[in-house]
């Protein structure tokens, strides 16, 4: 794959010739340390973004990456017709620099909205609504004064009033006092249990509401709130997101060193020595580790992190994710009695049912967070893929037959990964979070759970900007 | 300089008591001095980094998803040709001096509530003024393309 994005690169270069002429205005003068070397583990975006500027300013970068392809966790399902994203799939119109990637890149971003999205209906203890009939449901638990709130809605409008004033409010510690388990919020907010379990079924910030920061919901509610007045559509890129990474990879001066994971980083007065699992050894001048906190656990520092920063690296948790992607031709899922996307607290979660410009496929992907999981988790994949697809014909009996499964993909199985992204229990912000990036010696840390201001795919490019004016003040 | 930023402040429609938009200037301008025993060295060309993936010196170039610097130490803020700002920068009537470019770099939000600039900043005092110096270089003709 990764000799296959090369390929393409001259084709990409010459489409973004006037881009990449515009970027020389300012390409990151050298920092008069010309040849120094620096190690960047995980070739996922903060990975290769931070590579991508170390060149810019002169440094030579190795990058080294566990799985045999890059992008991490942005993984577009290239086989399956309508390329369905796995991994980071919506780009905000406010992620500068990964937009600034991509047009310098030429790879074709679109607006979200092309691609048809069925609206959400609701299928609550087995009982269909839509968005107008929820208010009226029998199994509609909400207090008089939010009956009308559909569940998918329900916790960004208990959370409206958020006090994040500045972007990165969250883990600067000026709301230290917010870091406190949402459940509590949302029972002084009126919610009964029923009503709390209802709204943690589809919750992507932690296996339960009692196991979420409050802090991170605000969080995630600010940075939502700020795309939204950006003003302008949510993005993808057309041939899929895994572009943005496959491009940012084939540009790099040296290739990235792919399916060869560091297992130790040893520091000392000289610089940062990584060995790998095939047995390669790597030496450099500083190094930056980009990679989710799970894979981080996995590689043994010599000598060892600081008490601090190793129960910080070990305490964070990833959220479980499974997705099964499934495909439908137009006829097959006008039969299907499934009434577009769902959003449920069966078994099977959420659907997201899209359609690609001109296609007459629709593609549904199944998106099952937290412990919902577990159900299918000791099954091997086929038998999970298709343990998933009963308990939906079990609700939709129409749909069987009619859907075919063409992936299953479950983040928390995968080894490099250990789940979608981190997320942060109660307390766990103020105690661990500065800890997490503290530079140890030569060794300089960035990834999505590092970032600030952003978080997702931006928050990665972000991070690795940080980890770079880090580096930089050491080297040059 | 403090008294510049806190008058400054009602015409943006900030709120006076945000303690960190009343950014000590000048405290920063005397920790200048010290940037090299605090490793702090890094050239203000250097330090555009952390403007650059959203940001270009080329008034020419549109592409990035903020406007462009040129010419920014004095401009009107929200002034770039049909760039779309927010309701809070387009509304704003003041000048990007270099004392609200400093608390701007390490504050957007709590010196213009609603910019869109989404940015936490990692540099230090001294660090700032040296890419407000940069910036106000690069903007003399020619001095961009480099």
């Amino acid at each position: 794959m990764i000799e296959g994005a090369v390929d393409s690169l001259t084709r990409r270069r010459l489409l973004a010739a006037g881009a990449l002429a515009a970027w020389a205005m300012w390409r990151g003068r050298p920092a008069v340390a010309r040849g120094a070397r620096v190690l960047v583990v995980g070739a996922g975006l903060s990975g290769l973004y931070a590579a991508r500027l170390f060149e810019q300013f002169g440094f030579e970068a190795i990058v080294v990456e566990a799985r045999e392809r890059v992008g991490g966790r942005v993984l577009t399902l290239d086989a399956i017709e309508g390329r369905p994203e796995a991994g980071g799939n919506l780009i905000g119109a406010n992620y500068g620099r990964l937009l600034a990637v991509a047009a310098q890149s030429g790879v074709e971003m679109r607006s979200a909205d092309a691609v048809e999205t069925l609206p959400t209906a609701y299928l609550i203890d087995g009982e269909p609504a839509s968005a107008r009939s929820w208010r009226d449901s029998t199994s509609n638990p909400l207090p008089d004064g939010l009956k009308t709130v559909t569940p998918d809605r329900l916790g960004a409008f208990l959370l409206r009033d958020h006090p994040v004033r500045n972007a990165a409010d969250w883990c600067n510690g000026t709301l230290a006092h917010l870091d406190v388990a949402a459940r509590n919020f949302f029972l002084g907010r009126g919610l009964d249990a029923v009503a709390i379990a209802l709204l943690g079924a589809n919750n992507g910030y932690g296996n339960t509401l009692a196991e979420t920061s409050l802090l991170s919901l605000y969080r995630t509610v600010a940075g939502i709130e700020r795309a939204i007045a950006f003003g302008r559509p949510t993005l993808e890129a057309v041939a899929g997101n895994q572009r943005v990474p496959e491009a940012m990879a084939a540009e790099l001066a040296r290739p990235v060193v792919a399916g060869d994971p560091v297992i130790v980083l040893e520091r000392g007065a000289d610089g940062v020595a990584a060995a790998c699992r095939s047995g390669r050894r790597l030496e450099a001048d500083a190094a930056i580790v980009t990679i989710p906190l799970p894979a981080l656990r996995q590689i043994e520092f010599r000598p060892t992190l600081p008490r601090v920063q190793r129960e910080a690296i070990d305490s964070i948790r990833y959220l479980k994710l499974t997705q099964a992607h499934l495909v439908a031709d137009r006829a097959d899922w006008t039969a299907s009695g499934l009434p577009g996307s769902l959003w449920s607290n069966a078994p099977f979660g959420r659907l997201f049912v899209r359609r690609p410009p001109g296609s007459d496929t629709y593609n549904i992907t199944v998106w099952i967070n937290g412990d919902s999981c577990d159900r299918y988790d000791a099954l091997p994949d086929r038998e999970a893929g298709t343990r998933i697809l009963e308990d939906l014909f079990d609700a939709y009996p129409d749909a069987r037959d009619r859907l075919r499964l063409r992936a299953l993909v479950r983040w928390h199985l995968d080894p490099w990964s250990r789940g979608s992204w981190a997320v942060w229990a109660p307390g766990q912000i103020g105690r661990h979070f500065a800890a997490l990036h503290e530079p140890a010696g030569p060794i300089h840390f960035a990834g999505e759970h590092t970032a600030y201001a952003y978080s997702g795919m931006e928050g990665a490019m972000e991070s690795a900007e940080r980890a770079v004016l880090e580096v930089l003040r050491t080297l040059s | 300089m403090l008294a510049a930023i806190a008058f400054a402040l009602p015409e943006l429609g900030a709120a006076q008591d945000d303690d960190r938009a009343e950014l000590s200037a000048e405290s920063a301008e005397a920790s200048a001095e010290s940037a090299e025993a605090n490793g702090t060295h890094l050239s203000g060309e250097t330090l555009f980094l952390v403007c650059a993936g959203c940001h270009s010196l080329d008034p020419a170039n549109a592409e990035l998803v903020g406007p462009h610097l040129a010419g920014i130490v004095g401009r009107q803020a929200g002034a770039v040709d049909a760039y779309p700002y927010s309701e809070a920068l387009a509304g704003a009537a003041f000048a990007w001096e270099r004392n609200l470019l400093f608390s701007w770099v390490v504050a957007a939000e709590s010196l213009v509530p609603g910019t869109h600039m989404l940015h936490h900043s990692h540099l230090e005092p001294a660090e700032v003024f040296r890419l407000i110096d940069f910036l106000e270089s690069a903007a003399r003709p020619g001095n961009h393309e480099r």
